[in-house]
């Protein structure tokens, strides 16, 4: 995954499913304008709530600039119903998904460490995640596999890239809404 | 153990129950207190090691406290910035505004002056304090924009060369930064980068809809 450079055609072509199982093309996601890609680890893991709870007061400023959002784990449809209900996430302009067979995950090269999940570093960010109130769960999808940060312009190609190394591991809010204003910005720039 | 040792324990758990950073480095120095008289009076040979602990303790907690009672201060705006503050950042507290406004400089225009050169590179973002800055655009129409309004944010953006004229209305005050001493301080001062962004953000959204920032006329 290059900055730049068009995403995999793998990853265009990945389907996630909703959480009423329906299935949709990942690059529907950008075919209509910029789209902002969060996939997260699991849907019961403390260093995903911690960034949904960061995304979540920055997110109208991202959607409001014109660019699509969505969350995208990889446990089953249910589990992903019971993330948006436990989140209250279905009031909020974002999409979600899961990617139970982690097609996409693969396809935007983001890693599964069992070294991320249990090593030294994430062990600090569980217990920095519980004193800041956020709580882990049974996993609900694949507990090794780690996420990432995708911006995918209108024309397939990638404006921003972040994989995750370790729980607790995601791009600053402040530079992934950098890169949707700079973006955009060109769309009024001649 | 003395009453005083008691209190001091007893404040001491009232502590761990505040969230805010004031007053818990508040009830810490006041236990400090209390722990320190109440070793001095409990013997006739107080520990001296433990203190001297108490010491060290103490005295950080007391320069954090007067650092935050100095940061929490409030601070008189002057009345630009006092302006700036109610139309373009009430998100930002008195303090920050006052810092980001002293990376930048207060610059004035007298009207008909080239603010900006359509294709010209730019190292810099305004925001209109007084006066009206014209906006040429290349369909001959033109944008006034005052106060609060950004001059060179799609630059400051895009690191693209403006594709417009600007011209200074009548006289013209800005406050303006250098690209390069702006992106630097907002990398280490993140909630006045966040506002920056909302505001940038509000200003780009308005654009992207199409509506203008303020009220075009036809150009003379």
């Amino acid at each position: 995954m290059v900055v730049g450079e068009p995403v995999p055609a793998a990853l265009g072509g990945a389907e996630v499913i909703d959480s009423k199982g329906a299935s949709h093309r990942l690059a529907s996601r950008w075919s209509g304008g910029d789209a902002l890609l969060v996939f997260v680890r699991h849907f019961a893991c403390v260093g995903c709530a911690e960034h949904l709870a960061a995304l979540r007061p920055r997110l109208s400023e991202i959607t409001r600039l014109g660019v699509s959002a969505a969350i995208i784990g990889s446990g089953s449809a249910d589990q992903l119903a019971a993330f948006i209900e436990r989140e209250d996430l279905a009031a909020l302009d974002l999409a979600c998904f899961t990617d139970p067979t982690r097609t996409a995950y693969r396809a935007a090269g983001f890693q599964r460490s069992v070294w991320g999940t249990f090593g030294p570093i994430a062990i600090g960010q569980l217990v920095r995640g519980y004193t800041r109130g956020f709580t882990n769960g049974r996993p609900q999808g694949d507990l090794h596999q780690q996420g990432g940060t995708l911006y995918v312009r209108q024309d397939g190609t990638l404006a921003f890239y972040h994989r995750a190394h370790h729980l607790g591991d995601r791009a600053r809010l402040v530079d992934v809404v950098d890169v949707a204003l700079a973006e955009r910005a060109r769309a009024v720039a001649p | 153990m003395t009453p005083l040792l008691h209190l001091a324990n007893a404040i001491y758990l009232i502590s761990y129950a505040v969230k805010e950073i004031l007053w818990l480095r508040f009830l810490t120095c006041l236990a400090g207190v209390a722990s320190l008289v109440g070793l001095l009076v409990a013997s006739d040979s107080p520990p001296r090691e433990l203190i001297a602990w108490q010491i060290v303790f103490f005295a950080i907690n007391l320069v954090r406290l007067i650092q935050l009672v100095h940061e929490r201060r409030p601070v008189p705006l002057p009345p630009d910035a006092k302006k700036l503050a109610k139309s373009v950042f009430p998100s930002l507290r008195p303090r920050e505004l006052l810092r980001l406004l002293e990376v930048g400089e207060l610059v004035e225009h007298p009207a008909g002056h080239a603010v900006i050169r359509q294709g010209e590179p730019l190292t810099h973002l305004a925001i209109v304090i007084d006066g009206v800055a014209r906006v040429q655009l290349a369909d001959a129409r033109t944008v006034e924009l005052s106060h609060g309004a950004f001059i060179g944010e799609l630059s400051y953006l895009t690191g693209k060369p403006p594709a417009a004229n600007v011209i200074a209305g009548d006289r013209l005050r800005l406050v303006r930064w250098s690209t390069a001493s702006l992106r630097a301080y907002l990398e280490d001062a993140p909630d006045t980068r966040t506002a920056m962004q909302l505001v940038l953000g509000a200003d780009l959204a308005t654009k992207l809809r199409g509506a203008p920032p303020a009220p075009v006329t036809a150009r003379d």
